[in-house]
């Protein structure tokens, strides 16, 4: 090299081998001490301080309890929403501690946009319409912009459409109306702990005397405290201010539990209010803790992406971008070889059809809660919102003793039954080693009937309250898109209604389900009477279902003309008529739990 | 003279040292495919290293920069019955190209390579070995590889009744494109 050349060589020849040991090794050095993790946090730091971080799920859903949180749905979203409270617990057993009465509100919030929300929905409760209007005016964020809470506007309208007997003056149509506005301020703490305010005026155009405000002012406080990965406990209680409450009313105090599954959230909570509208259950509450004026109640929400832009993702590997054809490999887990047996899953998503039982038993070690709801007829009229201020409800538990072996029970507010069921599959549909093309469930079931009948004119055996039910229910899945099943079955009652009728009825059902979307079926039941057996002014049960399967659960809407849900109840005693309008919207909710670790058969 | 002798050296050196090639907008991408549901998520923050001269090979994953199609998929996703972020906020690789011979990185060209080393998922390691193409073009070299993982080996399970939406074995699809250090 150059340098070398130079006169007072060794000095340089030094200096120079220093100054290259120091760059090597520097350089040496430099090079391996690439470290990646320091540089990916340091692409992290920058984008989180480049960015907004907005506080996300401070509430688990736009409702607490019965009010609002500051979370609005997501652009393009539709929330549907049923909330129910039943009667309160101090009814006693023969209301079975008021399961027997329900108030609900069916309603839909939609996203205008992610802060915009608008909703509506109708309360079986002195039927009741509301809508309302959300927006969220600040957001609670980190990162470039700093903002410690929350805070969403709400404004809703509630028009009371129950007429009122009592009244003898006559009343104008704005006098049904009422308006609340609310601020509803919330901080997320920590992922574990989120709370809110929510200040409160409630307007109505008329009040019950001359004294009292037509502007009721209240603060309420809420709060969500995570107990597991997927439940939380939440509190919610409104305070009226001195000289602003109704005659005989209470402040609201509501406590839930809260389970997070896949895209929806279950509430169960306990309330000392009924309705479900700010007007109502903020200054209308005449129940009291201390009396024991609680109810039992719970809100389900369902999510339906009506209008969301998905993000697109990149395309960036040939390969992986050609849409829907799965890469080679993946089939395998659909065929099975033929060493083994493979039972043949899912004939049916539940082990409800609509109102009868599926072929499916629960699986072994499952807990299965199951709600079924019917509305009203469908030609009630408009002023009873077409059947929806009635409901009939069966709530029961399901169990998994075996995988082919389940056990269930149930009560219906219909005629205050109760019933268990034993199911028992016989005959599994597989494939492989053994093929069996069908499946065979054995299912029994007794009735009790214990409602009061107070036309009796003889003293009835408390035997004569019970009825039985057999079906043999065969089901053959024809592939993914279709499955079928066949039902032949014996209804015995121990009392019927004349001498001439039989006590044993008998009856033949057929089910069906196709499969319209990948998550969506239709389902179809039919009961058809044998002939002379039937009981007076019955018809066939005909009911026509809608599902969607959603992770962990099946939620199933129909249409029915019957209004039991216990065999004996929709297979002989439907009174409704399809032709007359008799139609009655209904719905089936599941919840899994599981009890003992589940193992599919096939495992 | 002196300055001149040691920028030469400097150069020197730097040009002796840059096998080092490096990314810090790689990107990453996995595919799920069930009868059911077939689930998609990219990050293309990934920081990748590679040595042309050693064949080593590095990669570091931030879980959050994964994104979905839907938000809520995404927030599954980094919940703790999957990837857990919050505990594990990282994903690595670290190996080696093993047939580094094969890949001629001065001049321009497709070279078909095999990856081995460690996958590092919710500090779960399991070897892995991944085919993969290395391109050069203009002195830029883009790695790319399909393979697939299977989840369970990572802990990541998942609540029960999802298991049918959810493959076994997740295919992981890496394109990076590096430049020189």
């Amino acid at each position: 090299m150059l340098l070398f050349k130079y006169k007072d060589q060794n000095m340089h020849r030094i200096k120079s081998l220093i100054i290259l040991l120091t760059v090597f090794t520097a350089a040496g050095a430099f090079a391996q001490d690439v470290n990646l993790d320091s540089l990916l946090d340091a692409e992290m730091n920058k984008k989180t301080k480049d960015e907004i971080q907005y506080t996300d799920a401070t509430f688990k859903s736009s409702r607490l309890i019965n009010g609002h949180t500051v979370e609005t749905t997501q652009k393009g979203v539709l929330d549907f929403k049923v909330m129910h409270r039943f009667g309160t617990l101090n009814q006693g057993p023969y209301e079975l501690f008021g399961l027997d009465v329900a108030s609900v509100r069916i309603g839909g919030d939609y996203g205008i946009t992610n802060r915009l929300t608008i909703g509506g929905g109708r309360s079986s409760f002195e039927k009741q319409y509301d809508a309302f209007l959300k927006y969220r005016l600040l957001w609670q964020s980190a990162g470039k912009r700093n903002m410690p809470v929350s805070v969403t506007l709400l404004a809703s309208t509630m028009l009371k459409t129950l007429k009122d007997q009592t009244d003898t003056i006559k009343r104008q149509s704005s006098d049904r109306y009422s308006f609340a506005f609310q601020a509803l301020i919330a901080r997320k703490f920590s992922s574990n702990f989120s709370m809110q305010l929510m200040p409160t005026m409630v307007h109505y155009n008329i009040v019950p005397t001359a004294d009292l405000p037509n502007d009721f002012f209240s603060i309420g406080a809420g709060a969500r405290l995570k107990l597991t990965k997927r439940t939380s406990i939440t509190g919610e209680y409104y305070y009226r201010l001195p000289n602003s409450k109704l005659p005989n009313t209470y402040n609201s105090f509501s406590l839930g539990y809260e389970v997070e599954t896949g895209g929806h959230v279950f509430q169960l909570h306990v309330s000392n209010s009924t309705g479900m509208t700010e007007r109502t259950f903020i200054n209308e509450t005449t129940g009291r803790w201390g009396k024991g004026d609680i109810h039992f109640g719970f809100n389900i929400s369902r999510v339906f992406n009506i209008n969301t832009n998905r993000r697109k993702l990149p395309h960036f590997n040939a390969a992986d971008s050609t849409e829907e054809k799965p890469a080679a490999g993946y089939t395998a887990n659909e065929k099975h070889d033929s060493s083994g047996t493979h039972y043949i899953e899912s004939t049916f998503a539940g082990t409800h059809l609509i109102n009868g039982q599926s072929i499916e038993t629960t699986q072994k070690g499952i807990l299965n809660f199951i709600i079924l709801h019917r509305f009203g007829t469908l030609n009630s009229g408009f002023y009873n919102a077409f059947g929806l201020d009635q409901a009939s409800m069966r709530i029961g538990f399901e169990y998994g003793i075996t995988n082919r072996l389940a056990a269930g029970i149930g009560r219906s507010t219909f005629e205050k039954q109760y019933d268990g069921f034993l199911k028992y599959r016989l005959l599994w549909q597989s494939e492989g080693k053994r093929s069996m093309p069908l499946s065979l469930t054995l299912a029994s079931s007794v009735i009790l009937k214990t409602i009061k009948n107070n036309g009796d004119s003889i003293k009835t055996h408390a035997s004569d309250r019970y009825a039985y039910s057999f079906q043999a229910i065969f089901a053959h899945k024809f592939g993914r898109p279709f499955s079928l099943q066949l039902m032949p079955t014996l209804i015995h009652y121990n009392l019927v209604p004349t001498a001439d009728i039989s006590n044993d009825l008998y009856a033949m059902g057929a089910g069906a389900r196709v499969r319209v979307t990948p998550n969506a079926c239709l389902t179809f039941e039919y009961y058809y009477l044998l002939s002379k057996q039937k009981l007076p002014g019955t018809y066939n049960s005909f009911s026509i279902g809608y599902e969607i399967e959603t992770a962990g659960h099946v939620f199933q809407l129909h249409a029915t003309n019957s209004t039991g849900m216990t065999d004996r109840t929709f297979i002989a005693e439907t009174t409704g008529r399809w032709s007359k309008g008799d139609i009655r919207f209904g719905f089936n909710i599941s919840r899994v739990f599981v009890v003992k670790k589940a193992k599919s058969i096939n495992e | 003279m002196k300055r001149i002798s040691l920028l030469i050296c400097l150069f020197t050196v730097f040009h002796a040292h840059a096998q080092d090639y490096l990314t810090r907008n790689g990107n990453v991408s996995f595919y799920s495919h069930t009868a059911v549901e077939d689930i998609k998520a990219n990050n293309n923050e990934v920081v990748s290293l590679l040595n042309t001269s050693t064949g080593s090979l590095e990669f570091k994953i931030a879980i959050k920069s994964f994104h979905f199609p839907k938000q809520t998929m995404e927030d599954h996703f980094n919940n703790s019955s999957y990837m857990d972020s919050e505990k594990y906020p990282k994903a690595s690789f670290s190996g080696k190209i093993s047939n580094l011979a094969d890949v001629n990185f001065t001049k321009d060209g497709t070279y078909n390579v095999t990856a081995e080393g460690n996958l590092t998922i919710k500090d779960v390691t399991k070897p892995v070995t991944a085919k993969g193409v290395i391109t050069v073009s203009n002195g830029k070299v883009t790695a790319q590889s399909t393979f697939t993982v299977k989840r369970l080996d990572y802990h990541i399970a998942g609540e029960a009744f999802v298991q049918k939406k959810i493959a076994e074995e997740i295919q992981i699809t890496v394109n990076c494109r590096y430049d020189k250090r």
